[in-house]
């Protein structure tokens, strides 16, 4: 399997850049995610990548080779589009085998391939009907029948599930673990689901408005996060972020204080800063409702039940903090005191709102 | 029940369009299987008192009617055959590729729909007569060639087509080739179905050019022939002119009988701009 | 594999490519005899002399001394007026009822609406010329039976004006009925039941969602209906009056043809289509001024 690198990539619009200076790697053989919200670039780079779309500045390599200008269909990818793409009036049969008839592959080969992709997606039984009479789990699953039929390098999908219900999701999710463990194409997902991206990446790349934010690999995105920006798109509900001041060993938030441990001390006192951001994971503090050593108090303003774990959310000085907790749950109205895993919590430049590193990772 | 009124109301009114609308189609049937004598004295009946087909006999007697219903299907034919493949090429690059000025072209041509007739028709008469096409059936036929109608009608179409299947067929490296034949035309083939009758049609019901260029009987279109029968007190021609024109009707009305959940599909959807 | 390399131009060229048939046919039958036209209109020929002489904007003026070009763009005005009530107002009624009332036979109703849209105007002008006979037709027996005597429609003034109008109205009909109905039924049928529920009438309904929602084909229909009226009417006033009687039922069309092909008279033929081109130009503006600012686009 080959890589595939992108060097100093920038995507125009006219005057309007949607892609800016971006450098990324996507490992042979490995699964690639790249995340954001909806129009951070993310589907303009796939698109760049398969050829759909020129590429204004820098050089796209494919195992190794310069493909800025290569036409679409000599690229050897295979891609999954958001909507299927299939054709509503061939079968399943001849939509899986589409590519194979225009690339001349001979008949009997054809059939072979053909089937066992069938076989592999578990269509057996729909081979002559048309898209219009399959369920969407089952579209989607000719969608990849015909990706795989390629026995391409690249393997490009633009958020495959997001036409799914939930459960289905879950089942497909799996699927694709599974096509990629067997054929382990280079593999590049276009996503804007956290889930989605830590459960199938090997590799992360976050963007937002067109630039890079963070790549890494999923535990990495969670215990090592970037920036404010990644730090406040992982995790469900996302990080909690605060202005904080940070002054004689002390953070201060709002009228309160924590008094940091000795290896944080020692770490934010070398970045010679005070003012900053802190970030906390809503499921690393501790909460109690009587007062404890080192805490912020905080006001219950609204308890939501996420199903199994309660969303508590707390008016700290006017700070908005979200703390996911199991049992235990305080009633709205009521004061509690938050002791955050110092061990988890991160902190960012005030102005850059890059991450300032930990003491323990 | 007010409702039921209200309903049985409605009914009646359109009952009454179609019937206005649809009378003098039953109205030729009916008198071309009359005798005059019987079309003259028995005006209120629908049905012969009796039955000839005399008149139909006298069209095939008087006339080299199967010559004039050839030219008219050949003019109809090729104008059609021409039309459908340009203005399916034009559609195409109009929805699929990008090029400069690609708006203002298609903004050009469509104004056209508006340009009057008689602002092109005597510079076309005079370029047929001068390539030497004047009483001839190319020349009839080529002015018609000149139509926007089915680049709107197949670029509507035609935008209908999801991008990515196209993007598809290009990712697998199909040619612009096998996109068109093997892609759009399946995809859209009801409205290249219905524009095709439309082109048709209008080339068969087409009266100002063959008018304008042909003079030699033989090379007559079905137009020509029925106006040879007309004179508005009624005469003699009467019954004959009605079978004429029962003969002139029946092709288009077939096609459109045959297609017709087709060609209202595509023209319902032609004005919603 | 050597593998293809996109070439920007040869895109170009093929986009422009497919367009070069169109392009062709369009230059020699549409581009160039429009200038073409608008050339002759400065001259005095009679089509066959060899002879063209350049008389300058006397064409134009003799049009506008002529009374005959008065009478003939009072008929077009009439036509127009006719074209309107029957082919946009009614229809657009109609629709109405048909896409919010009615309950069933939609489909019927459609189909057969529709279908004078595919036969010749020849054939109607015929056809209708034998019913609407005073003496013979149908018609024209029954108003006997009541002790009425019909005029000569095709040789009275003002009604042949009617008459042709319906005749064309005839085949145009269905067309912009069915038109005007998609839009209408686009209308999401929620905005309407809530209306209704809320006691507004049907007539309130059409006038103040129906109308200003399905606005963007309305207009297209009424330019359709006055440019397609005008091109259309050329058939029956040719087949059923030639212009009678004295130019009693010429259109700005016919005059054309009529001062063309019957009096050889080229510039003033050409002065005349350029002066309909103009009242086209201008109807379509006057059109766009007035009614493009309220207009709701359905997509």
């Amino acid at each position: 399997m080959k890589s595939i690198q992108l060097k100093n990539i920038v995507k125009r619009y006219g005057n309007n850049t949607v892609v800016s200076q971006l450098n990324l790697d996507f490992e042979a053989g490995k699964r690639t995610i790249l995340l954001g919200p909806s129009g951070c670039g993310k589907s303009t780079i796939l698109r760049m990548i398969a050829g759909l779309e020129d590429i204004s500045e820098g050089d796209l390599l494919m195992g190794g080779e310069r493909m800025n200008d290569v036409v679409p269909g000599d690229r050897d990818v295979a891609m999954v589009f958001q909507n299927y793409a299939l054709f509503p009036h061939m079968t399943v049969e001849e939509n899986i085998g589409y590519a194979l008839k225009i690339h001349k592959v001979n008949e009997k080969e054809r059939q072979d391939r053909v089937s066992s992709a069938i076989k592999m997606l578990e269509l057996e039984g729909y081979e002559k009907r048309t898209p219009r009479e399959l369920s969407g789990g089952q579209r989607q699953r000719v969608a990849l029948a015909r990706a795989v039929v390629k026995q391409s390098h690249y393997f490009l999908l633009d958020e495959p599930l997001s036409n799914l219900d939930a459960q289905l999701r879950v089942h497909a999710r799996k699927e694709l673990l599974n096509l990629h463990e067997t054929y382990k194409q280079t593999f590049i997902y276009v996503t804007h689901d956290q889930i989605e991206a830590m459960t199938l990446g090997h590799n992360i790349a976050l963007l937002y408005n067109g630039d890079l934010q963070m790549y890494g690999t999923p535990v990495d995105f969670y215990n090592k996060p970037a920036n404010v920006f990644t730090a406040t798109f992982i995790g469900s509900p996302s990080a909690n972020i605060s202005h904080v001041t940070f002054r004689n060993g002390r953070v201060f938030i709002g009228n309160q204080n924590l008094v940091l441990p000795e290896v944080w001390q020692a770490h934010l006192t070398a970045t010679g800063m005070e003012e900053m951001f802190i970030g906390i994971h809503p499921e690393t503090v501790w909460i109690s409702d009587t007062p404890t050593e080192n805490s912020l108090s905080g006001l219950v303003t609204t308890v939501e039940n996420y199903g199994g774990r309660w969303g508590i959310h707390i008016d700290i000085d006017n700070e908005n903090w979200i703390v996911v907790m199991k049992e235990d749950v305080p009633v709205k109205g009521s004061t509690v005191y938050l002791a955050p895993d110092f061990k988890k919590m991160h902190f960012f430049h005030p102005e850059t709102e890059l991450n300032l590193g930990s003491p323990f990772h | 029940m007010k409702i039921k009124e209200h309903q049985l109301g409605l009914h009646f009114l359109f009952i009454l369009t179609v019937l206005v609308l649809l009378f003098p189609l039953v109205y030729a049937l009916s008198n071309s299987f009359k005798t005059l004598n019987d079309a003259f004295n028995n005006v209120f009946s629908l049905i012969p008192r009796e039955f000839t087909l005399q008149n139909y006999i006298h069209v095939f007697t008087r006339l080299d009617f199967m010559r004039i219903v050839g030219n008219t299907f050949f003019i109809s034919t090729t104008v059609t055959i021409f039309k459908i493949i340009t203005s399916l090429l034009a559609a195409y690059s109009l929805v699929f590729f990008n090029f400069k000025g690609k708006n203002t072209l298609y903004f050009i041509l469509l104004s056209t729909m508006f340009i009057p007739f008689t602002v092109t028709m005597i510079p076309n008469y005079l370029t047929i007569s001068s390539w030497g096409l004047g009483d001839s059936l190319i020349g009839v036929l080529i002015p018609q060639l000149a139509d926007v109608l089915g680049i709107f009608l197949l670029r509507q179409s035609m935008r209908g087509i999801p991008r990515s299947l196209i993007e598809y067929a290009q990712l697998e490296g199909a040619s612009t080739y096998n996109i068109i034949t093997g892609i759009v035309i399946p995809l859209i083939r009801p409205n290249i179905i219905s524009t095709g009758i439309l082109f048709f049609v209008n080339s068969w019901n087409e009266y100002v050019w063959p008018v304008l260029i042909l003079k030699t009987k033989s090379k007559f279109t079905l137009s020509l022939a029925l106006q040879m029968f007309i004179s508005s007190e009624g005469g003699t021609d009467f019954t004959i002119a009605m079978a004429v024109s029962v003969m002139t009707m029946i092709i288009p009305i077939t096609l459109y009988l045959i297609f017709q959940r087709y060609i209202l599909d595509t023209f319902t959807t032609s004005g919603v701009k | 594999m050597q593998k293809r390399t996109k070439k920007g131009k040869w895109d170009h060229i093929k986009a422009f490519g497919f367009f070069i048939p169109v392009l062709l046919v369009f230059t020699i039958f549409v581009f160039t005899p429009f200038f073409k036209t608008l050339y002759l209109s400065f001259f005095e020929w009679n089509l066959i002399s060899p002879k063209k002489t350049f008389v300058g904007l006397s064409n134009y003026i003799a049009l506008f001394q002529d009374p005959v070009t008065v009478k003939v763009l009072s008929n077009t005005f009439v036509y127009i007026l006719i074209m309107l009530v029957v082919n946009f107002i009614v229809p657009y009624i109609m629709s109405y009822m048909m896409a919010i009332m009615l309950k069933k036979g939609q489909n019927f109703y459609k189909g057969a609406i529709f279908l004078p849209y595919v036969i010749s105007l020849v054939v109607g002008s015929i056809l209708y010329l034998w019913i609407l006979n005073p003496v013979s037709g149908p018609i024209g027996l029954i108003a006997r039976t009541f002790g009425i005597r019909l005029p000569i429609w095709s040789k009275t003034d003002g009604l042949v004006l009617l008459i042709l109008s319906l005749i064309t109205s005839w085949k145009l009909f269905g067309y912009n009925f069915i038109v005007l109905f998609a839009a209408v039924n686009n209308i999401p049928k929620e905005i309407i039941e809530v209306a209704k529920l809320d006691g507004i009438s049907n007539w309130h309904i059409f006038k103040d969602i129906v109308t200003p929602m399905s606005s963007a084909t309305g207009i297209y229909v009424l330019i359709i209906t006055i440019v397609q009226g005008l091109q259309q009417g050329f058939t029956p006033i040719k087949v059923v009056t030639q212009g009678g009687p004295n130019y009693g039922s010429a259109s700005l069309t016919y005059q054309s043809y009529h001062e063309a092909f019957t009096l050889y008279h080229i510039g003033k033929s050409s002065a005349l289509s350029v002066l309909t081109m103009v009242l086209f130009m201008v109807l379509l503006a006057l059109e766009f001024y007035f009614v493009e600012r309220n207009v709701y686009y359905e997509n």
